[in-house]
């Protein structure tokens, strides 16, 4: 226990200094993947609840146009751009997930890819607001700044983490895995089903959101093809799962290692890196049911092999 | 004039119905057999699709005629599929079935990616871009081939589903696994024979694949959108269903093509929309279990 605070502390102090410490190119990568935290851990806090979203990439396109089209017409400062793509997916949340309320296991991960695919479609076909497939060119947030970028994004992730932690402390977690474990007996119980999925809705879409906003200043364009894509929604379904769903740490490292392998990936195999992504989902589910955590926290306590013979 | 371009867009959409019930079948299948809903279904077609690209690149095979030999290989690919994919998770939680073949989809893809790379491939096949002229409507013969061979195949299946001694092995299956096994039916070994079958349908799918379009190693997953959206307006696992609802996909995708202002662009999307409409108001699909 003393050991994993200090090992806390560390990583934190290191996060902190950071960019002072590297060079532009390693900060970019830096941001690249703290935006992938805050996309993981959205995607947690929704699989927490037994939803598993294939199209998270709806959420974080609809953030990154929020931020930019109400940049273009009403000259809404990109700084704002978290805040509003956050804000703007709010009440498209929560309608889906009064929509997709009654929809269970796989029946909801279609729904989630196909609403994506459907995302693209329309901003793609709305050209007369969106540009179409031309895209939207927005100025940089904080005039491009790359150390102030990373802070921005490290205060998102920071702010994920502790909404997270809230919501471990105040008990709601609990609810969200009575749902996932079974719904019928958890609403028996007297929780609440619709209110607990339709918070974790709404809180997964908030940060998904704000990583949109976030994105479309730092990249300074937003088009369809790249903010509603399916390797975003796949990144964030695989990071979490790699990493170990329902804990604080897993997404983090899950989107963090993950990140990076493709970072060095891409370099050789500028076509098929996405194959990480593949194995990684394909390695979690047949061999490690909990993740990079599992793994870790196995070996503190017992044989890694002999927990994972159980769960088998 | 308005209504012989009507009926050129009912021919149209029909024919495209009878392309995408062949898509569906497989998916279909292994739904209604192991329960199992495989996103890596419209992969297998692209590798299929591939395969008969091969087969025209490096050995100047016709896609029709390299058929049967596409058909073979993707059943031996749908027996390792079982192997590698579908039977770890067959008992599982729908988590662990989604995150599994959705891994192999990307697995798959990927691959694609190494060896094809993203370019657009298409073969060049001189009879398939003729046109028939058939009173007032007019008929790409390469688009007829390939509902014709779709439906063929579409309904050879659904006849040995219905009259031989394995198809109906298979039902029971389907029906109750436990009861299948206890009337001495080996159920693992139905298992996979149905997943090679339905990756042997996919395969022909992949075949008339590219008679007809330009692929590249993405069209994996669109096409298993669109087998979604068939299913899920159809009902998983009926086969009735499927054939009604591809050809209202087929029909609602021409039309919308042919009348909306620029409905090129939104007719990939319908498949997309019905499903997500359709789950909203019947959270288990329109004829759902």
């Amino acid at each position: 226990m003393e050991r994993d605070r200090t090992l806390v502390y560390a990583v934190c102090l290191v996060a902190a200094i950071f960019p002072l410490l590297s060079g532009e190119y390693t900060t970019r990568v830096a941001i690249g993947a703290l935006k992938y935290v805050v996309l993981a851990i959205s995607f947690d806090i929704l699989a927490r609840t037994g939803n598993l979203s294939v199209g998270h990439a709806a959420l974080f396109g609809i953030g990154a146009y929020a931020a930019a089209l109400s940049n273009v017409y009403f000259n809404v400062p990109m700084e704002l751009g978290p805040l509003v793509g956050g804000l703007a997916v709010l009440p498209m949340a929560v309608a889906l997930g009064f929509l997709t309320l009654r929809m269970r296991g796989a029946y909801f991960s279609i729904a989630t890819l196909a609403f994506a695919e459907a995302m693209r479609v329309l901003f793609l076909y709305a050209r007369g607001v969106t540009l179409g497939a031309m895209g939207v060119g927005v100025p940089p947030i904080f005039g491009g700044n790359v150390v102030v970028d990373y802070y921005v994004i490290l205060g998102i992730a920071i702010m994920s983490i502790l909404l997270v932690l809230l919501l471990e402390k105040t008990g709601v977690n609990y609810a969200f895995s009575a749902i996932r474990e079974n719904e019928d007996a958890a609403s028996v119980l007297g929780v609440n089903p619709t209110k607990y999925k339709v918070l974790a809705f709404a809180l997964s879409a908030l940060l998904a959101g704000a990583a949109g906003g976030f994105d479309a200043g730092y990249t300074t364009y937003v088009y369809p093809y790249e903010a509603f894509s399916v390797a975003i929604s796949v990144a964030a379904m695989i990071m979490p799962i790699f990493g170990g769903l329902y804990t604080i740490e897993g997404p983090v490292l899950g989107a963090v290692v993950i990140y990076l392998a493709e970072e060095v990936l891409r370099g050789w195999l500028p076509f098929g890196y996405t194959l990480i992504y593949g194995l990684a989902l394909i390695i979690s589910i047949l061999y490690l049911p909990m993740g990079i955590v599992g793994l870790l926290r196995g070996k503190k306590g017992k044989n890694w092999l002999e927990s994972l013979k159980a769960v088998k | 004039m308005q209504s012989e371009l009507v009926l050129q867009v009912v021919v149209n959409g029909i024919l495209l119905g009878g392309f995408y019930a062949l898509v569906t079948l497989g998916l279909n299948l292994i739904f209604g057999v192991m329960d199992v809903t495989n996103f890596a279904h419209g992969d297998l077609i692209m590798l299929a699709a591939y395969f008969s690209y091969w087969a025209a690149e490096l050995l100047g095979m016709d896609p029709i005629t390299f058929i049967p030999v596409n058909a073979a290989l993707m059943f031996l690919v749908g027996l390792a599929f079982y192997r590698a994919a579908l039977k770890p998770v067959l008992k599982a939680p729908a988590y662990n079935q989604i995150a599994l073949t959705f891994g192999f989809s990307i697995f798959l893809q990927s691959l694609a990616l190494i060896l094809w790379t993203s370019d657009m491939r298409q073969i060049e096949v001189p009879y398939a871009s003729s046109v028939l002229q058939l009173g007032p409507v007019s008929v790409g013969l390469g688009k007829l081939i390939a509902f014709l061979i779709a439906f063929g195949f579409t309904l050879g299946f659904l006849v040995f589903l219905s009259r031989t001694k394995l198809g109906g092995a298979m039902r029971s299956v389907s029906q109750d696994p436990m009861a299948a096994s206890l009337m001495g039916i080996d159920v693992d070994r139905i298992y996979l024979l149905t997943s090679g079958i339905a990756s042997l349908l996919a395969g022909v799918a992949g075949s008339l694949v590219t008679l007809n379009l330009y692929i590249n190693p993405f069209i994996g997953g669109e096409l298993t959108l669109k087998a979604f959206g068939v299913v899920i307006l159809g009902g998983m696992g009926s086969y009735l269903g499927m054939i009604v609802a591809s050809m209202v996909l087929g029909l609602a995708e021409a039309f919308v093509g042919a009348f909306v202002p620029q409905g090129g662009s939104l007719a990939p999307g319908i498949a997309f929309a019905v499903i997500v409409a359709v789950l909203a108001l019947r959270p288990k699909g329109l004829f759902g279990r």
